[in-house]
């Protein structure tokens, strides 16, 4: 996997989170609504799917699904507030 | 970005309310040691860290500060649970009450709301980690005092993982000092800041 992959593996797990997101909301309150039920299940699949191709590739993102070599992981990255430039 | 877990990191089964010792323990919810400062101490101290180690104990310690803000708030709803009126006034309890019925509130015992001035974000890591080790014993001594008015071993077994949990930390902050004095000229640590560069001395 080179950097581009990384890139949109990346954004497939941010754009999967936010749906999510959205959805959980919708959800609270809305609990019997078929169509959202029916997009949380294919969406939430996408987005566990993207996290562990990330995390076997790039590294960790969730403190609970640190996969390591020899070494801990967690700390290694940037953190996501230095921002990319 | 945060996810939450439907779990408590430690479980709080508590039978019997008890006012007065909601009171008290309310404190660590937020008081001037409590765990919500504590969490918003580290979590904003993180950006400026020069340290990725040293980042990652602040943001994972500030992560856990914010499961410990709920256990104590979950002691704190237990131990006030369906009080009836006569149960409030016999516990003293009518103060907070009468403002916040049987809500969860962040305040002192004494009655100071939360404040951020009880903790400081000063830009500086060897300020920020040091007041981290003694934010960590504060809060373990007021764990201790909380020990000393319990009876209720429902109350204190939760309390007692908290307390454990203020050493583990305060071990962890003391680590990561180090790692920050290895960065510096052993022969003066404060000689300039590592999170902002500009000449101290012209």
């Amino acid at each position: 996997m080179d950097g581009s992959n990384r890139e949109k593996l990346f954004a497939c797990i941010q754009a999967t989170s936010f749906v999510c997101d959205e959805l959980r909301l919708f959800l609270d309150t809305h609990p019997t609504d078929r169509a959202a039920l029916d997009y949380w299940e294919k969406v939430s699949m996408v987005r566990n799917e993207a996290v562990s191709e990330y995390t076997r590739c790039f590294g960790p993102i969730e403190a609970y699904r640190v996969i390591n070599d020899n070494t801990w992981a967690w700390v290694e990255d940037p953190w996501p507030w230095e921002g990319w430039c | 970005m945060w996810s939450y877990e439907r779990r408590l990191q430690y479980p709080v089964n508590i039978s019997e309310t008890n006012p007065k010792l909601a009171q008290v323990i309310m404190s660590q919810y937020g008081g001037p040691d409590g765990e919500i400062g504590a969490s918003l101490r580290y979590l904003s101290q993180r950006f400026v860290m020069p340290n990725r180690k040293v980042v990652g104990v602040l943001n994972d310690i500030g992560t856990e500060e914010l499961a410990h803000m709920e256990i104590v708030g979950a002691i704190v709803h237990q131990l006030t649970r369906n009080l009836t009126p006569e149960q409030i006034l016999e516990g003293g309890f009518q103060n907070y009450y009468v403002d916040h019925t049987l809500g969860v509130w962040p305040m002192a015992a004494g009655g100071i709301p939360f404040s951020s001035t009880t903790f400081q974000s000063k830009g500086d890591p060897i300020a920020d980690l040091v007041e981290d080790m003694a934010a960590e014993q504060k809060a373990r001594v007021t764990y201790d005092n909380i020990i000393r008015l319990i009876c209720d071993h429902d109350v204190c077994d939760p309390i007692k993982f908290l307390r454990e949990r203020e050493i583990v930390h305060f071990q962890r902050f003391g680590e990561a000092l180090r790692i920050i004095q290895d960065e510096l000229d052993s022969r003066n640590f404060y000689a300039f800041n590592l999170a902002y560069k500009p000449d101290l001395f012209k």
